[in-house]
């Protein structure tokens, strides 16, 4: 009678809790983002951009400069940190972690035309990466980068629902 | 003992009281289809009603471009071979939900919003249907089959919008400025399940240049960005004449028999058939068919002669003779005097629109009705195959590199030209043996004085075959 009555207690829980949790998840989730970068060169703006979340692998790098201005773009994956071995552990007392490091991936060269525009595309993965695009043309050289991150929006809907109620066992006897 | 078994009778409903509760809640706030416990029924009321709609007329409205919108990523959606099953789908929910707007206006809140609202909307997760013409709202209603609208604030309708992870729907008026928004609760969509296939897809992601650059491109410009070599095929084409008995052709237009035909044979090659009393024809050796008809109709009355009464007529004539090629898509609408219209067709290839640029004809069907009856008749129709070979096709940015260096050239100040649409499109080039065609990108462009025309180029090579000033 008693476990009757927690275990109604629980499901009433499980429910008032997925009402409120529920929608906030979802807010955060459908957060739209824009999945083009733009670097404009042609204004004096900020060289490192403000981190982005994508939710879509196909990222576009776009932006604007001078005419028969040489644009680089390097993408950079981020490796996460190696845990390191009991043994030097032991031995060095070190912290548990070494930081993460930038890796070059690829790069890409484009010539701006009469549009002033350029339009390069570019595919992340699950994972920090980095977007560094340098314009060279007779006034100098300009660098600007951003981090970029990809999150699977339905992995993170399919996450949080195994979450909550994943655990929730319906065999009652 | 009754009274332990009527808590575990009260517990056991309210468990599945509360199982039931957080279905529901699942559905409502994630909408996520739970595969056997919860599916949104396919069919519904809206579905049932379009059956009654005329849907002859209505496979003839196709949208100029059908663009999704996807979390950010933009891409063109073409009714090819490989996707032309799910662009027709989408569509049918497009015209589903137009079905549901016209059937009242009392029935559906509305919002009306600015169209700048427009590039926000595009940032969420839709398909937008942007249609080849402004469609006048009554005329659209009346292709969907219904005899009035009373939505007449709304005075034309350029695209329609529709969300796949909402109920929300839009209506783009560019007449007003006005942005319509919709949530209509009774239609039931299966926009997410499409935008799942769309997703199984590898696509391009494609930049709208205005968001870089108002001042010199409109919003319909809108590009792909290639990281590959982007390719077409080569195709060969005949005309639909070749290999046809033209008097045969003559007598099933004029209705009567081969040998009472009356003909005359001009220098150009052109053949003139007439039935020596109300009809006549000519057949260009190219393979354009023009048709005149000078006989008067039976007078209907008004209310008889809907524009889908219309679009009925020019559908079942076209039918008759020759038929209409595949994807062929109403171009334009124009009301005449006696109650007539004249309907222009045109068709694409892979989902790419088919231009003759030789011939001057932007229309390669074109139709007039005039009390009830055909008056005049004009087609130009090729059979395309493809070669099997692929053609390397040039990033639209080179392309306006292209045109950018010829107008300076032309010493037009750059700053005063504004490009207003960019698309790839087949283009015939005739020679005097052969028909070719040539897959180009086609600029439409606007000078500041109000000048605006079409360069067309060569989409392997850049070449300019084409300019207006």
């Amino acid at each position: 009678m008693v476990n009757n009555k927690g275990f109604v207690k629980i499901l009433i829980i499980v429910l008032v809790l997925s009402m409120i949790i529920l929608p906030l998840i979802s807010a955060v989730v459908s957060a739209d983002d824009d999945n083009k970068i733009v670097f404009n060169f042609l204004e004096d703006t900020e060289d490192i951009l403000e981190p982005k979340i994508f939710y879509n692998k196909d990222i576009t790098i776009t932006g604007r400069a001078l005419e028969n201005t040489t644009i680089n773009i390097n993408k950079y994956w981020y490796r996460l940190p190696r845990k390191k071995s009991i043994i030097s552990k032991e031995k060095s007392q070190e912290p548990d972690y070494d930081l993460g490091k930038w890796i070059f991936s690829c790069g890409f060269s484009e010539i701006v035309g009469a549009s002033q525009i350029f339009i390069v595309p570019v595919r992340i993965n699950m994972g920090k990466y980095k977007i560094e695009v340098t314009a060279i043309n007779n006034n100098g050289e300009i660098t600007k980068e951003i981090v970029v991150e990809y999150n699977d929006k339905e992995q993170i809907n399919k996450e949080f629902r195994t979450r909550i109620f994943g655990d929730l066992d319906l065999n009652i006897e | 003992m009754v009274i332990l078994k009527l808590e575990k009778l009260k517990t056991t409903i309210l468990i599945l009281l509360v199982l039931v509760s957080i279905v529901l809640t699942t559905r409502i706030w994630l909408d996520i289809s739970i595969e056997g416990i919860f599916i949104m029924p396919k069919d519904n009321v809206i579905k049932e009603e379009k059956k009654d709609v005329e849907f002859d007329s209505l496979a003839f409205i196709k949208p100029e471009k059908m663009i999704i919108n996807n979390n950010g990523k933009h891409t063109l959606l073409f009714n090819d071979s490989e996707k032309g099953a799910l662009y027709n789908r989408i569509l049918e929910e497009g015209m589903a939900f137009l079905g549901n707007l016209f059937s009242s206006k009392e029935s559906m809140s509305y919002d009306i919003l600015p169209i700048e609202n427009l590039n926000k909307i595009r940032q969420g997760s839709n398909v937008e249907i942007i249609l080849p013409f402004s469609f006048d709202v009554d005329i659209l209603a009346s292709i969907l089959g219904f005899d009035k609208t009373d939505w007449i604030d709304i005075k034309g309708v350029d695209s329609i919008i529709m969300s796949f992870d909402s109920n929300l729907h839009y209506i783009l008026d560019k007449k007003e400025g006005s942005l319509y928004e919709f949530n209509p609760i009774d239609l039931k969509s299966n926009m997410k399940f499409l935008l799942d296939m769309i997703n199984k897809f590898e696509t391009y992601s494609y930049v709208f240049l205005n968001e870089l650059d108002s001042e010199k491109f409109s919003d319909d410009v809108f590009i792909p960005a290639y990281s590959s070599s982007f390719k077409l095929p080569r195709v060969s084409v005949t005309s639909e004449i070749q290999d046809k008995d033209l008097k045969d052709i003559a007598a099933s237009f004029l209705n009567i028999e081969a040998g009472s035909l009356r003909s005359i044979v001009e220098p150009n090659g052109t053949v003139i058939y007439s039935d020596g009393s109300e009809k006549g024809m000519k057949i260009n050796k190219d393979g354009l068919i023009e048709y005149v008809s000078y006989t008067s109709g039976i007078i209907l009355k008004k209310s008889i002669l809907s524009i889908n009464d219309l679009v009925d007529i020019a559908t079942g004539f076209i039918e008759d003779h020759l038929g209409f090629p595949y994807d062929t898509y109403i171009s334009s609408i124009e009301k005449t005097d006696n109650d007539g219209c004249i309907i222009k067709y045109n068709y694409r290839y892979e989902g790419l629109p088919i231009i003759n640029d030789n011939l001057g004809l932007k229309d390669l069907v074109e139709i007039e009705i005039a009390e009830g009856k055909v008056k005049k008749y004009k087609r130009l129709i090729r059979h395309i195959k493809e070669t099997g070979e692929l053609k390397d096709i040039k990033n639209p940015l080179s392309i306006i590199d292209i045109l950018y260096k010829r107008l300076h050239d032309k010493n037009m100040n750059l700053d005063e030209i504004k490009i207003m649409d960019a698309y790839l499109a087949y283009m015939e080039f005739d020679t005097e043996k052969d028909i070719f065609m040539l897959p180009v990108w086609v600029l439409d462009v606007i000078t500041y004085e109000g000048n605006r025309g079409k360069y067309i180029m060569n989409a392997e090579t850049g070449v300019i075959l084409s300019e207006p000033y």
